[in-house]
């Protein structure tokens, strides 16, 4: 997802902030994912008694500003939550300081020395374009940062980085599910940036060397609306997987001309929530094509409903089908759970690195069945702040809906 | 070959969506003079409002009203599709209406920024109104598979291009054979003749901006289900667009459209190529290809794009001399000191950021305000500097203030590269040059992973003598040590660009900017002056981005996108593009500053709205108030300035003591004649000259011999070579034969070169700088005086009787003063021979007695004059040697008696009664 978040920015003609808009990064709302109406029980009342401790949360835009202000808005409703059904942040009530970003560094960097000067004990954020400049602001203050996902290799390796989704994930699940049919190279799709290329590059390809996969990069230049002749080009120079990153309206442009071209071989891409207008202007729908997320794509599984009504009852206005609020859910809570394992911890940044350093067992994510978190370091050899090594594979249908997800 | 072909068809989806664009782009320039960057928003209009309709909703962007209209039921295409096309269509009037028929008197490059306007109005609504997330529609042409080559070809591609072809073709047609065409030509090549010939000119432009919204909602229609619909996905496609324009020259449907196909087709087929040809760039391909063919086609065929016979208003605004520069630096210095230790926090990163893009807006009122070279790329620039300063601290450890300056000077080096097509073309293709430069720069080196890693590239932070003016240190952020530093660089390339404008050197640039060719005239070195004017604005955009580099510690090409840099543009232009102050305001306004985080925290107007506010106040600036939100300040100020100083304020421009004189006093009878002087030798001589303009000869060998102290008369029919003559006289023209000045051979030298030999200039319509006063704009002339020694400013006042305006304006002025100002420009430079083109054009007989006067005094002061006039009275009685020209050869020569006498003139004159009369009265 944050392979995405840049897009966005480069395509915005705009002032500053409403660069911001566009940063989805993982791509707006779905349709085919938008979770029932039902409300269901959210259990015991467990209400944070003990004195108030402060967490931070970053967003790329203020609550309430179209579908980037759902990271904020999720992340508040998330605190209430916590503070009335999880005893808060170990029995403390949860003192929420959020701030925005607008998208750009210097503002970024604001926030965070905003937040580490108010005290908060940590900085948790969904998906965010400006993870470096925060990450660089938090540096020296003992303030752990709280990431979904990131492609910054410093904060993935750092022990005040806390990663919980693995970049490396797509990589490997990528090579695997090419193995798997039988295919022998894979063509990866990304926009045309440093931040989008640049990962891919680093991680990916010496992986796919190392497992004897051939692996082709196709960057496409946002100044060309129809990539089918770069598309081409890689099935001629061998291609027979695609590995698809970006923004949902990327990622359908990009199937759409796999489709025209006759490919059949398997489709991978990060993107998990599709448009039902999208959906539809592909001819062949999404049949065949594997999401990688840590969001769930079948509409029954458990947890898409808790989350509903999690937003419901202590947010307004929220988009439930909107990504950057799943996510941002998904983050906090599990940054919640996982230091509530050790009794008492959170009320230093101190204390919550250390319990989550020392995690007495594996949290089980939200809305990602099957996938655990765990941040003793030992996820993913090297990076030690990545909390999860694993991701949910899901075959789509043509609706996009999920049949059967996989963990890979 | 098959693989050829085969990519040379994928790249027809691409190349049809150019092409339509381009369709849009000459539609509208064609009718009303607007290059309309707003073309791909509109486009996206039609494109939006259909897909809602497929959808069974009717949008609606105005805010305030419902988003959408619920209309029941999920259209079909046909009925979608018309109604898309009807709105667009009206839209295109609604913008005519309200945006460019007011705007119809501002010079393009005005109107293109208008259109700026309307881009950022509508994305901001789209964004607002709409959101981000991209919208989809189902195909609407055939989806057959063809194998070619083994590869999959859909059809869809193929007929969307067929499709735009025939639209094309069907409107060329129709502008071609219908009544309406022609009178949308006639309209295009001189509104005022449209006007002298009885058609409104308005209601054609009305008919075709709605034409164009109408072709532009086709085209998005089509674009749609190719391209997932977001606020800006069209507006990166109007650059290919533009060069697909530019190649058919803004003026012919057709080939704009075929360029655009073709535009695609070679992307594509450069996609197989880099296959094969590994030395192509991994990045920025396509965007280089479009560079290099604006590029090619501009600067190899440096034509001007069709202009229109427009009353145009002066340009820009005017560039207002700093009056003092010790005060206002001060002044400003002291509340920038003030607002660093007063805000803190969010308000301090707004300052800093203000403060840093004040610095670029600079470098634009520089490039743009000052020399008039509209620049689209002065952020890439400071993205240059950025880019340079990440490698020169990170990598190579260079210190603090080394590092800012090397990476400035670099940024410095490539604008000069950016400026240099501006050699070559005027006015707007330059700012399709620099935009299409910004966009290559953009993609081929600050988003190229080849150069910059995933998170950007680092910047060491600047420390001078133990001085720590890093911009965060730990969460000491933001600093004020770093504020300091900003302001400090701010304050020095502000009292520097004042200097600048009160230099020669400004003076040479404001000369430039109001019209080339009598800069040149005047002995400005036309060339020199504009890569100068592109070498400063660099380095300041430079020192900018060396600022923003160190206040983010970190560059990626985020900060320095192509948008950003058109939206600082836009930003620049409506607080006043051609003043320091309009450069500060623009920081204050624009991108992070103060003005919108006011807006944000008092008015709760998110950044979404900014865009739309912004757009907004473009457009009203545009039609109220062409100098920006500072104008109307520093014309208080200038009014108050004038009031306060009676002696400027006292002598009435016609009736002062030097001026031409009035009724009282003065017989009405004219200039009185006198005995011809015979004259010294041969001063200006030329033989044999031939200008050939295509297949007309406008000058056939033409002899000339103007002897030493006299004035020579060169008359002729309207159209019978007289400006040519005088062209190719002093190198505006290009001809065959020689011409030799005091018996240096000038042949094949360029205009200034010329005039440097102390050829001196007038231009007919005295082409002044308006906005300079009277004394600067004879300094301008000074130029010319290389190797000798001017005359002083105050000689040739004196002598031409101009003292006591001195100070004024030149825009205030009568037309006879006006007149004389340009011949004091010329007369400044010391010249042997003063070539003058109509200097009593538009005077009447009194005034142009006291010209003949004054021309009387010039010659007796040593300077020989050759003059063209239509007052056949002024010319017979001041002139001491007279030619008469006729289709281009010379048909008489000699005294005035003797061409008073001469049958062979007024036969030349015949059909032409008056002027006949003229010649023998």
């Amino acid at each position: 997802m944050k392979l995405t978040t840049r897009y966005g920015r480069m395509a915005v003609l705009t002032i500053g902030v409403s660069v911001a808009l566009t940063l989805a990064g993982c791509g707006g709302s779905s349709d085919a994912g938008d979770s029932g109406t039902a409300d269901v029980d959210l259990g015991t009342v467990n209400k944070a008694t003990g004195a108030p401790v402060k967490v931070g949360f970053i967003g790329d835009a203020e609550a309430g500003s179209g579908a980037l202000g759902n990271a904020i808005a999720a992340a508040e409703a998330s605190t209430e939550y916590a503070n009335e059904y999880l005893g808060g942040l170990g029995g403390n009530k949860i003192e929420l300081v959020t701030c925005s970003t607008e998208a750009t560094p210097a503002t970024a960097t604001a926030c965070a020395v905003k937040l580490a000067k108010a005290g908060v004990v940590a900085v948790t954020t969904g998906v965010t374009g400006q993870d470096h400049a925060i990450f660089e602001a938090l540096k020296g203050t003992g303030v752990p940062f709280i990431v979904s996902l990131t492609a910054d290799a410093e904060i993935m390796g750092s022990p005040t980085g806390f990663v919980f989704q693995n970049p490396l994930a797509i990589a490997t699940a990528s090579a695997a599910l090419i193995k798997k049919n039988g295919a022998k190279t894979g063509g990866f799709i990304v926009v045309d940036a440093p931040a989008a290329t640049g990962p891919v590059e680093a991680l990916t390809k010496p992986l796919f060397k190392a497992q004897g996969l051939g692996f082709e990069m196709v960057p496409l230049s946002l100044q060309v609306a129809d990539p089918t002749s770069a598309i081409q080009q890689s099935i001629n120079n061998g291609s027979d997987a695609f590995t698809i990153l970006g923004d949902n309206a990327f990622v359908t442009r990009a199937i759409k001309s796999l489709n025209q071209l006759g490919f059949t071989g398997p489709m991978i891409t990060n993107i998990s929530a599709f448009q039902k207008d999208q959906i539809d202007s592909l001819p062949n729908g999404l049949k065949g094509v594997t999401t990688m997320s840590s969001i769930t794509r079948i509409p029954e599984r458990e947890g898409l409903s808790e989350f509903a009504t999690i937003m419901k009852k202590f947010g307004k206005d929220i988009d439930t089908g909107a990504d950057s609020g799943q996510v941002a859910y998904q983050t906090f809570l599990g940054f919640v759970e996982s230091v509530n394992l050790t009794p008492g911890a959170g009320t230093s940044a101190k204390d919550v690195i250390a319990a989550m350093k020392h995690m007495p067992k594996a949290v089980p994510m939200r809305l990602a069945p099957g996938l655990t978190l765990n941040c003793d370091g030992k996820a993913v050899a090297v990076l030690q702040g990545v909390c999860n090594a694993r991701t949910i594979a899901a075959t789509l249908n043509a609706k996009g809906f999920a049949t059967t997800e996989a963990l890979l | 070959m098959d693989q050829h072909i085969v990519f040379l068809l994928f790249g027809l989806a691409n190349g049809a969506i150019y092409a339509a664009l381009a369709m849009t782009l000459v539609v509208t320039y064609r009718s009303s003079g607007v290059i309309n960057f707003s073309s791909g928003t509109l486009a996206l209009l039609g494109a939006y409002t259909y897909a809602f309709l497929r959808r069974g909703e009717l949008l609606v962007p105005i805010p305030g009203l419902p988003k959408t209209v619920d209309i029941g039921t999920e259209l079909g295409f046909l009925p979608a599709a018309a109604i898309s096309v009807a709105i667009c269509a009206v839209t295109g009037l609604l913008i005519h209406l309200l945006v460019f028929r007011p705007l119809r008197a501002v010079p393009p490059v005005g109107k293109a920024v208008a259109s700026i306007g309307v881009m950022l109005v509508l994305s901001g609504l789209f964004t607002i109104r709409i959101g981000v997330d991209g919208v989809q529609t189902m195909p609407i042409l055939p989806v057959d598979s063809w194998k070619i080559g083994g590869v999959n070809v859909t059809s869809d591609r193929v007929w969307f291009a067929l499709i735009i072809l025939a639209i094309a073709a069907a409107l060329a047609a129709a502008y071609t054979f219908t009544r309406f065409g022609l009178l949308t030509r006639a309209a295009a090549n001189s509104e005022k003749g449209a006007y002298v010939s009885g058609i409104k000119p308005d209601r054609i432009a009305a008919a075709n901006w709605m034409i164009s919204g109408a072709v532009a909602a086709i085209a998005g229609i089509l674009i749609a289900p190719i391209l997932p619909l977001t606020p800006n996905s069209f507006t990166l496609l109007i650059v290919p667009a533009l060069a697909a324009a530019v190649v058919a020259g803004f003026d012919r449907i057709l080939p704009a459209v075929v360029a655009g196909i073709a535009i695609g087709m070679i992307q594509s087929d450069l996609t197989y190529l880099a296959g094969t040809w590994t030395w192509l760039p991994t990045s920025g391909r396509s965007e280089l290809v479009v560079l290099l063919l604006i590029l090619f086609v501009l600067v190899a065929r440096a034509k001007p794009l069709p202009s229109r016979g427009l009353n145009l208003r002066p340009s820009l605004g005017r560039a207002p001399r700093p009056q003092s520069i010790a005060l206002p630096t001060l002044i400003s210095s002291a509340a920038g000191v003030a607002a660093v230790f007063v805000f803190s926090g969010d308000w301090l990163v707004a300052l800093i950021t203000s403060l840093i893009f004040a610095i670029i807006a600079l470098s634009l009122v520089v490039v743009t305000g000052y020399a008039g070279q509209v620049s689209f790329a002065q952020l890439t620039l400071a993205g240059v500097a950025g880019f340079s300063l990440a490698t020169l601290t990170d990598s190579w450890g260079v210190p603090f203030p080394l590092a800012p300056l090397a990476a400035a000077l670099i940024a410095s080096v490539v604008g000069v590269v950016v400026g240099l097509p501006a050699l070559r073309v005027r006015g707007l293709p330059v700012a399709i040059v620099t935009l299409a430069t910004a966009v290559a720069l953009e993609a081929f080196w600050f988003a190229n992973s080849d150069y910059v890693g995933s998170s950007g590239k680092d910047v060491v932070g600047p420390e001078l003598f133990g001085l720590d003016l890093r911009s965060r240190v730990g969460l000491d952020y933001p600093r004020v040590q770093f504020a300091l530093l900003v302001l400090t660089i701010l304050v020095l390339v502000g009292v520097g660009v004042a200097k600048l404008r009160m230099s020669r050197l400004g003076s040479q640039m404001l000369a430039v900017r109001a019209n080339e060719r009598s800069a040149a005239g005047a002995g400005v070195a036309v060339v020199r002056v504009k890569l100068i004017a592109f070498a400063i604005g660099s380095f300041i955009a430079g020192l900018g981005g060396s600022m923003l580099a160190y206040f983010q510690g970190n560059v990626t090409f985020v900060s320095f996108s192509t948008f950003i840099g058109l939206t600082l543009f836009a930003t620049a232009y409506l607080a006043g593009i051609t003043s320091i102050s309009g450069g500060v305001a623009a920081g204050l306004i624009g991108v992070g500053g103060m003005v919108p985080l006011v807006l944000n925290e008092v008015g709760g107007l998110g950044g979404e709205w900014f865009a739309v506010i912004a757009g907004l106040g473009l457009i009203l600036t545009l039609i109220g108030n062409p100098e920006g939100v500072v104008g109307p300040i520093h014309e208080r100020l200038q009014k108050r300035r004038r009031d306060k100083a009676p002696v400027v304020a006292a002598p009435a421009p016609l009736d002062g003591d030097g001026g031409p004189p009035d009724n009282k006093g003065v017989a009405v009878g004219g200039l009185t004649a006198r005995e011809p002087v015979v004259g010294g030798d041969v001063v200006l001589e030329a033989r044999d000259l031939v200008v050939r303009y295509g297949g007309v000869v406008a000058v056939d060998g033409v002899d000339l011999d103007v002897r030493a102290g006299t004035i020579v008369g060169l008359i002729g029919p309207n159209g019978a070579g007289k400006t040519t003559l005088l062209d190719a006289l002093s190198g505006f023209a290009p001809s065959t034969g020689s011409v030799r000045l005091d018996g240096n051979d000038l042949t094949g030298r360029a205009p200034h070169q010329r005039v440097r030999h102390a050829l001196g200039r007038t231009f007919q319509h005295a082409e002044l700088y308006e906005d300079l006063s009277v004394t600067e704009n004879v300094v301008v002339g000074a130029a010319a005086a290389v190797g000798r020694s001017p005359r002083t400013v105050t000689e040739t006042l004196e002598l031409l009787g101009l003292a006591d305006v001195a100070d004024l304006p030149v825009a205030e002025l009568s037309q006879g003063r006006r007149q004389v100002v340009s011949v004091a420009r010329a007369l400044i430079g010391n010249p042997r021979v003063l070539l003058l083109d109509e200097p009593a054009g538009g005077l009447d007989s009194r005034e142009s007695q006291w010209l003949g006067e004054r021309l009387r005094d010039i010659r007796d002061s040593g300077v020989t004059i050759l003059l063209i006039d239509h007052d056949m009275h002024l010319v017979l009685n001041l002139c001491d040697d007279i030619y008469v020209l006729n289709f281009g050869e010379v048909i008489a020569h000699g005294t005035p008696s003797a061409i008073r006498a001469d049958s062979r003139v007024a036969e030349a004159y015949l059909g032409s009664a008056h002027a006949e009369q003229e010649v023998v009265s």
